[in-house]
């Protein structure tokens, strides 16, 4: 029998980013957004590493699949989708003494990955939220293991690792070995559905909650990064609507509209 | 108390400075006047003289070629030792692929905080107030960050390329890089070229794009028609590019590619924030949408309320004629 492969994916809970823009509630005051009447959902981009780290888990029956979610007010329905699809245990921790920001969040997830055990992590590339793509990176950093961004496909081979990672002119194939960090990002496609039985299965798989006693973290570095000000964007324009008797007029007086106006130039 | 506002300069397309680096060298310039800074410069050996004729009081210089192949440990070396050695109030970054790989790995090498994504900065003292799009666009946030060096990105387009003075003397630093810094961790076993023979998303002027509710590949095909008479480059919202109608690289909005041209024409695009965040600086927006409440709309400068099936055609159709008579 062969050796164990421990991976961790770090899922974060965020509002819904594909819910309508008239469902949120900017709140200035408190610089809070909340959106209402739309559940939160796993970050896109960690949905993607989890996608990834299922099919890494179907193609070797060695693996041993874990998520791990920091954040407040975690929705333990929303996240246990990730047991649903394939992971093994669910590690959810929360501790209303901290407010992380991003290397805040870093240290901690590092702090719980010591514990836990890893030899692959996969985090997304972003999150949906605060888009800042800080943690994944700083994290590998952290824990002194190498890392690469920007992920589309993850193949193992006993501790090799081929990583397909996307760049503007198409992808580069990196080979390096366990362990490492693998950022994820969308173009590693969408996470399954799960089916209704894995939804029952979910139930009886391990669920951990933690608080930071529970981690051996020493001492937490400060926030440095402050919200000073959240407000609506401005994006409001005045719209010329063009009219036509039929759609096929409307497209030749928009045509006509535009070139007048000098928004389409022919001559170049 | 730092002296420095350091910008790393990458190297771009034709082995020449990218850029969008020139661009936030000429914001760095702006903004350390009124910082009282000044401003040094980070770059791989092959460019620095380029980057000297853009007006840094210093460049601090890698010790060999900049390595090729996927090195990220390599750079975050290299700027680690920069930035120690010029104790910069603030790192400054273009928000590009090299760009968001290597601050990260900076800010956790140095201790600090980081700020991705600016769409707008400004200083008050020596703190530097980033703005930025959060929540798929739903928002925009202004952070500011209380540990040093403050570490940020930036969008293109926010600063202006400074006039290259040629001939111009900087002083130079050659950089060491500490035991280890140097080592790879990653083979580059290979690399796919998958560009298309279209125009480059973010460097075309006009822009083209498509939504769900061009119902399939065959709307591109329209769309591409379009494209190519009023020389555009083709995007897409998110969900063509979920549905594999087109590649995921050509998607415009916070998951894709966030462009800034001349002309956005919108074609079937509903206007959901993630892709308004995307493409809302484009100077002119056409809206082309079969639902006259559509959100895009609201942020267009021009609309067409109708079946983009029928109106494309008769776009297409009047554009060759007026072309035609020139």
């Amino acid at each position: 029998m062969s050796e164990t492969i421990r991976i961790l994916v770090c899922i974060k809970q965020v509002p819904d980013p594909e819910a309508p823009a008239s469902s949120f509630r900017i709140h200035s005051e408190t610089k809070t957004i909340t959106a209402e009447g739309v559940p939160p959902v796993i970050n896109p981009y960690d949905e993607s590493a989890l996608e990834l780290a299922v099919r890494l888990k179907e193609a070797n029956p060695d693996v041993r699949l874990s998520a791990v979610a920091f954040g407040a007010k975690l929705a333990r329905a929303v996240l246990m989708k990730s047991l649903a699809v394939g992971a093994d245990e669910l590690y959810l921790i929360e501790d209303p003494s901290v407010e992380a920001d991003g290397m805040i969040t870093a240290h901690i997830l590092a702090a719980a990955a010591r514990k836990i055990g890893f030899d692959l992590i996969l985090a997304g590339r972003q999150a949906a939220d605060t888009n800042a793509g800080g943690v994944g990176l700083a994290l590998a950093g952290l824990l002194d293991i190498p890392a690469v961004s920007w992920a589309r496909k993850i193949e193992l081979e006993e501790k090799l690792l081929r990583v397909e990672r996307v760049v503007p002119e198409g992808c580069e194939i990196l080979a390096g070995t366990l362990p490492a960090l693998v950022t994820v990002s969308h173009e590693a496609g969408a996470l399954r559905m799960p089916n209704i039985i894995n939804v029952r299965k979910a139930k009886t798989k391990p669920t951990h909650s933690w608080t930071l006693a529970d981690l051996e973290i020493g001492k937490l570095p400060g926030r440095s990064v402050e919200l000073t000000r959240l407000e609506a964007p401005k994006r409001e324009r005045h719209c010329q609507v063009i009219e036509g008797e039929s759609p096929a007029e409307t497209g030749a007086g928009l045509s006509r509209k535009l070139v007048q106006d000098g928004v389409l130039n022919l001559r170049s | 108390m730092g002296k420095y506002l350091l910008v790393f300069c990458e190297i771009g397309d034709r082995g020449a400075v990218a850029p969008a680096s020139l661009e936030v060298l000429g914001l760095a310039r702006e903004l350390s006047g009124p910082m009282k800074l000044e401003v040094a410069a980070a770059a791989p050996r092959e460019i620095s003289g380029e980057v000297a004729e853009c007006g840094p009081s210093c460049i601090y210089i890698a010790p060999s070629s900049a390595p090729t192949g996927y090195f990220p440990e390599w750079y975050a070396s290299f700027l680690g030792e920069a930035a120690r050695l010029t104790e910069p109030e603030a790192v400054l970054f273009a928000h590009t692929p090299l760009g968001q790989d290597l601050a990260p790995r900076l800010a956790q090498k140095l201790g600090t905080g980081l700020v991705t994504d600016a769409a707008g900065i400004r200083a008050e003292g020596k703190k530097l107030l980033v703005t930025k799009a959060v929540y798929g666009g739903v928002a925009l946030a202004t952070y500011s960050l209380n540990s040093t060096p403050q570490i940020i990105t930036l969008r293109s387009r926010l600063g202006k390329i400074p006039p290259k003075e040629p001939g111009r003397s900087t002083e130079t630093v050659e950089v060491k890089l500490p035991e280890g810094g140097g080592k790879p961790h990653w083979e580059l076993v290979n690399r796919i070229e998958e560009k298309s023979a279209e125009i480059k998303l973010e460097e075309a002027q006009v822009v083209v794009s498509g939504g769900r509710g061009l119902g399939g590949p065959e709307g591109f095909e329209l769309l591409r028609e379009l494209a190519g008479l009023i020389g555009a480059a083709v995007g897409a919202s998110r969900p063509p590019c979920d549905s594999g109608w087109i590649p995921s690289s050509q998607q415009v909005g916070i998951t894709g590619k966030v462009i800034s041209p001349q002309v956005y024409i919108a074609v079937a695009i509903s206007g959901a924030s993630q892709h308004l965040s995307g493409m809302g600086d484009a100077k002119k927006i056409v809206a082309i949408n079969k639902d006259p409440d559509a959100n895009i709309f609201k942020t267009a400068d021009y609309g067409a309320v109708g079946d983009c099936r029928q109106i494309l055609p008769a776009m297409i159709e009047t554009l060759e004629k007026i072309k035609s008579e020139l």
